[in-house]
């Protein structure tokens, strides 16, 4: 009985494991990869995949932009190249096509209707982070055909509906609570947003103020990364200049900010009824009581119809846009134009295609500015206004009264045209034109989705988010008795700061940290006489599920961890799971965003899902 | 010479009623015992160390018995016992102690070294020799 026990010895750790585990540490120690690190790691790869995914949709989109029309060069140059009756049946055989899609996808997934959606807005914004693959792929395909058979309906709605599902998915492989998938599908449509336009600031900043409500730093950086990553990815792929280079601009009198304040009240005015106009629009067609293909074929039609006059009106109008900076239309011509874009557009959007208003959006704002400056330089000669800053200032003036977001607004006009002369006048206009048009609309350009989705499912859906939602079980664990030789393997193989002790019935009986042991991982005398018990922080904080969000707030800021035990109460002390600190913030970020949800977040670049939510694809 | 391990630390604790490091005697011996019941702390060639942290003490504290005699101790018929008191807060110092102290009790020459000093100069000189 003069020896000490050889059962322990066993569990000594090898030379080459105890020289791992240091490496290890020391990694810890220099890169320390903590949740918010590793959620950056994720945003830049969903930043990535975004990126390859819209550059796969553009792709798509030209190819059949060339069965229907035979050039792969600009929408509106490949219909002013075709004959007339061709112009005419195209986008009526795309929106036929598009329509069938729609409606047969319905068909096979209608059977199955839950909690899984195909709105990214409505996954981040209430739902649980869950996109449905098959719905979005059959909302993609319709999206394809409407888009390229000249639709007046932009591609960004499904480039960021596309990225957005790639990050859904990356989510349920993640396993992550909640609000980290929300986070995760916002980083996937600031990625889409970002390649759409080239314009990381406003993508990451469009998620933020539009979708999140909200800006905090704990979201806004990977909303950032995401979007930086996939600029640079697109960049790679088509190249690095801006959407629509401005032509120099020059302010010839300090005076012209008062016509541009102005034009930013009465852009204020109009946003109100061109939302009206799109709702009117969408309200009689869904009056008809005709199969989806039909209603969207006459919306091809009446598109095609107009495009026999003007092929300008085909696409999204990036085309258009561009050529109102760089050709000198004159008034009438604008206004024609102006009229044409806002009936094939809200023809397109109201038929039920699928696809994004926020590049019409622009043109019209751009082209309202355009009227306005020449008015300007009619009336005022002596200011000799410049009509391209005024065309300029409208296209984001316009939008931020559409939108009701101001600031994305701003930053998307600045990424668009790297135009800085503007930028203090822009920055007056949309200020105004929003809160002019805040008076007149409560439910802004992406604020109608959820409300149709109706307020009992939208409450549903956020009473089901809880702080209980955000407890991840099955934290790593060691007895009381642990050696420190297992102490250390356990940190070798887990990348927590922290490991928990229990006790019998799992009761928690404090946690070991990596920071005090790190010093003395080298020392294998220690590995059979030391236990968890000696080591443990028996203080260490710990939260009940019956407490609120602002005491796990408050324990997290009494100590350095990243995650914090949760115990079914405090008498009992049964471990039942842990809580992150990334997760709470993101959830309280959340929930600080949602009052303003009925007021301007809300729908989607594109139509209210015409397709039926299938169930969850996948896992949880 | 002391019966049980029970007996023995609570001999060695005895030493410590006017130490100022001392808090609680009564909750020291409490965590003491409670840690042996856990995992009793023992090294080879007979040498045991009750410990505990707690906060019964401000500072850590050590009592060395030897016993000429084994003690019946679970796992280790012990003849150097080595009482430790660390506060709850010091955890670098208790695993650098523990660790110097299972470094040094391995060599048998320390421990006969140890036994048969005659005070803590003798005591702590012996560790000197590795």
């Amino acid at each position: 009985m003069d020896n000490a026990p050889t059962a322990r010895s066993r569990t000594r750790l090898s030379p080459a494991l105890r020289r791992l585990l240091i490496f290890k540490v020391w990694l810890v120690e220099h890169f320390r990869p903590s949740e918010r690190q590793v959620t950056l790691i994720w945003a830049a790869v969903i930043g990535f995949a975004g990126a390859i995914a819209a550059e796969a949709f553009r792709k798509a989109t030209l190819f059949l932009q060339f069965l229907g029309t035979g050039e792969i060069r600009g929408i509106v140059t490949s219909f002013e190249n075709l004959p007339l009756w061709q112009r005419f049946i195209v986008p009526v055989v795309g929106a036929f096509f598009a329509g069938v899609t729609l409606w047969s996808g319905n068909r096979l997934i209608t059977s199955v209707r839950q909690k899984s959606t195909t709105d990214y807005m409505e996954a981040v914004v209430v739902g649980n982070g869950y996109i449905s693959f098959r719905a979005s792929l059959v909302k993609a395909i319709s999206a394809l055909f409407s888009i390229s058979s000249g639709a007046s309906i932009g591609r960004e709605g499904p480039l960021v509906q596309l990225a957005a599902l790639l990050a859904s998915l990356a989510g349920r492989l993640r396993h992550c609570p909640v609000p980290q998938k929300r986070q995760m599908v916002a980083c996937g449509a600031a990625a889409g947003i970002a390649s759409a336009y080239n314009a990381p600031i406003a993508g990451a900043f469009f998620v933020a103020e539009i979708i999140l409500g909200t800006v905090v730093v704990e979201s806004l950086g990977p909303l950032i990364l995401s979007s930086v990553v996939a600029t640079f990815t697109t960049r790679a792929l088509i190249g690095a200049s801006p959407l629509y280079r401005s032509p120099d601009l020059g302010f010839h009198s300090r005076w012209e900010a008062l016509p541009l304040c102005l034009m930013g009240l009465l852009l204020g005015f109009l946003a109100p009824v061109y939302l009206q106009l799109l709702r009117q629009v969408e309200r009689i067609f869904s009056r008809l009581k005709y199969p989806v293909p039909l209603k969207m074929t006459i919306g091809g039609a009446i598109v095609g119809g107009i495009a026999v006059f003007f092929p300008q009106v085909c696409g999204n109008g990036q085309e258009l846009l561009s050529s109102l900076f760089h050709q000198n239309w004159d008034f009438y011509t604008i206004l024609t134009l102006l009229i044409v874009k806002l009936a094939a557009t809200s023809a397109t959007f109201g038929s039920g295609a699928v696809g994004g208003v926020f590049t019409p959006t622009l043109f019209i704002g751009s082209a309202l500015g355009f009227l306005y400056g020449q008015m300007v330089l009619l009336l005022f000669p002596n200011l000799q206004s410049d009509p391209n800053i005024y065309g300029l200032v409208g296209m984001g003036t316009f939008l931020a009264a559409s939108s009701g977001a101001p600031i994305m607004a701003i930053l998307m006009v600045f990424e668009l045209t790297l135009s800085y002369t503007i930028v203090p006048y822009l920055m007056v206009a949309c200020v105004l034109g929003y809160y002019c048009s805040s008076i007149f609309e409560r439910r802004f350009m992406y604020g109608e989705s959820l409300e149709r989705k109706g307020a009992a499912f939208f409450s549903s859906q956020l009473a089901e988010v809880s702080v209980t939602d955000l407890i991840r079980t099955d934290p790593i664990t060691l007895p009381e008795q642990a050696s420190f030789a297992e102490i250390a393997r356990t940190f070798l193989q887990f990348q927590f700061q922290h490991i928990y002790v229990v006790g019998e019935d799992r009761r928690f009986l404090g946690a070991v940290s990596l920071h005090d042991v790190k010093a003395f991982l080298d020392r294998p005398e220690l590995e059979t006489v030391v236990i968890a018990a000696d080591i443990m922080d028996e203080n260490f904080p710990r939260i009940s599920p019956l407490q609120g969000t602002a005491e796990a707030l408050r324990k997290f800021s009494e100590t350095n961890a990243e995650r914090l035990p949760v115990v079914d109460n405090f008498n009992s002390q049964r471990l039942i799971g842990s809580i992150s600190k990334t997760d709470l913030i993101l959830h309280l970020a959340g929930e600080q965003s949602r009052p303003s949800v009925g007021r301007a977040v809300g729908a989607n670049l594109e139509q209210p899902a015409p397709v039926a939510a299938s169930p969850r694809d996948g896992d949880q | 010479m002391a019966g049980s391990d029970v007996e023995a630390i609570d001999r060695l604790l005895s030493t410590l009623q006017e130490n100022p490091n001392l808090v609680d005697l009564t909750a020291l011996r409490r965590a003491i015992l409670d840690r042996q019941k856990v995992d009793p702390p023992l090294l080879p060639m007979g040498v045991a160390f009750p410990h505990a942290r707690t906060d019964s003490v401000r500072n850590i504290v050590m009592v060395i018995g030897i016993s000429p005699e084994p003690i019946p101790f679970p796992g280790v018929a012990a003849r150097l016992v080595l009482l430790i008191g660390v506060p709850k807060k010091a955890i670098s110092e208790y695993l650098e102690l523990t660790s110097f102290l299972a470094r040094h009790l391995r060599g048998e020459h320390v421990l006969d070294g140890l036994m048969s000093a005659k005070g803590i100069e003798q005591f702590l000189s012996a560790f000197a020799v590795t």
